[in-house]
């Protein structure tokens, strides 16, 4: 097998830096949900859509355009309405989200179907989160409609473009009382409630592996009917179960 | 170093006994055949992680609280794996389909928090590490989460879960440290 070190040898922050940043598929964002006809052909729901699979994030183009392929010639294929496109069924009111690749600084963010700017969601020129989530109302529109979602960035000339098709009054989300769109905060997670995780006084023999512990080298601990010992001192949560975490706990 | 150590035991398991690659369900290394939006995450979430793992390096012989020194030890350690495990994957799948890429310094305005931790001294280097973790962390299970949803190689979907999962674990143990709040 090829080895491909591309991690520096010289681990300093600078360097590393740079590579996180050269990795080519970083580039930017697009609409995951309701799922975009970008998102769509890259999970292989919408075959033969060609380059746009590999990188649905990078429709991009000068702002103020009004097609879902941002005229580039490669996605093409994306302002074709006849490939059957599967419309999600939604609500009077849907909720996009876009993950952000790239944290670009953000003027605003703008819906429309067809002409009709159905949202618009003020960006404060700011960097947005990895992902963000806007609810927008739909309420006067009805059956299958076609949605521009378009993502302003504020440092550069250029936006992202992504079209979603849904269908209107198809279950989804209940109507919202918001007449117009909103930005949702997300799901943020909870930094108000410091967890119970009181160190273990001492070293644990045996005893089930549980989430909120201190281990220290040597410990031993079941999980799944299984035997590890810790190998680098942590307090145990949830995503660091033994067998996922070789660093952590070796199996004996 | 220890992440070109690892690397290579992701290729020559024997050259590292300390370092099995994780496969506790649904496969693994070669098997796990990772396309489309996988792949995209997979190198957006690498990326992420690399900047992880700058900001834990930076100067860890400065932190004070023990806690946090801990804490910071076991995820350097635990993302240098998923990053090798990520990258097993991502070179399983075979070479990118080039075409439309541009590339491009991270967007203007983002602080880096690489060069402001090498500036802080010892003495309020805790607090400043915290701020950044939390943020760079928030940013991980967020990604993480978003592609839930979405993804297809049932090791990817794991992996996705376990980084939402132990980031937003990591943010409340890093929150409720004896530590002075300052902003990222």
């Amino acid at each position: 097998m090829r080895r491909t070190l591309t991690v520096p040898l010289v681990a300093t922050g600078a360097v590393v830096t740079s590579l996180g940043l050269a990795a080519p598929a970083q580039a930017h964002g697009y609409v995951s949900a309701p799922p975009s006809r970008q998102a769509l052909c890259a999970q292989g729901k919408v075959p033969d859509c060609g380059q746009i699979r590999y990188e649905p994030q990078s429709v991009e183009g000068r702002k103020g355009l009004r097609s879902c392929s941002a005229g580039i010639t490669q996605f093409a294929v994306l302002d074709d309405d006849d490939r059957g496109w599967p419309a999600t069924p939604v609500g009077s009111t849907v909720t996009f989200t876009w993950v952000n690749t790239a944290r670009h600084a953000t003027s605003n963010w703008e819906y429309f179907i067809g002409g009709t700017r159905v949202g618009v969601v003020d960006g404060g020129g700011r960097q947005p989160e990895a992902t963000v989530s806007h609810t927008v109302n739909l309420g006067g529109f009805s059956g299958r409609q076609k949605i521009l979602a378009v993502w302003n960035i504020s440092d550069t000339a250029n936006a992202f473009y992504a079209c979603v098709d849904v269908q209107l009054g198809g279950g989804g989300p209940t109507p919202s009382p918001s007449p117009t769109p909103t930005r949702t905060p997300g799901p943020t997670p909870t930094r108000t409630t410091p967890p119970p995780t009181t160190p273990a006084p001492s070293p644990t023999v045996g005893g089930t592996w549980a989430a909120g512990r201190s281990y220290q080298v040597g410990d031993l601990v079941t999980y799944q009917a299984v035997s590890y010992r810790c190998r680098q001192a942590h307090t145990a949560i949830p995503g660091w179960e033994p067998p996922y975490v070789p660093a952590l706990w070796t199996q004996v | 170093m220890v992440a070109a150590v690892l690397l290579l035991a992701g290729c020559a398991p024997a050259a590292s006994p300390a370092t099995p690659v994780p496969s506790p369900s649904n496969g693994s290394g070669a098997s796990t055949v990772v396309g489309g939006l996988d792949r995209v995450f997979l190198h957006a979430m690498t990326a992420h992680q690399e900047r992880t793992l700058a900001i834990v390096r930076v100067a860890p012989q400065r932190i004070r609280q023990p806690g946090l020194r801990t804490l910071v030890a076991a995820v350097e350690a635990t993302e240098t794996d998923e990053v090798a495990q990520a990258r097993e994957w991502l070179r399983a799948a075979g070479p990118d389909p080039g075409g439309h890429r541009h590339e491009h310094p991270d967007p203007s305005g983002a602080p880096d928090p690489v060069s402001r931790l090498r500036d802080t001294p010892a003495a309020g280097y805790d607090a400043v590490l915290v701020a950044v973790l939390v943020a760079q962390q928030r940013q991980a299970a967020e990604l993480a989460r978003a592609h839930l949803a979405l993804a297809a190689s049932p090791a990817v979907r794991d992996l996705a879960r376990r980084i939402d999962e132990s980031r937003t674990a990591q943010i409340r143990l890093l929150t409720a440290l004896p530590v002075a709040r300052v902003t990222p």
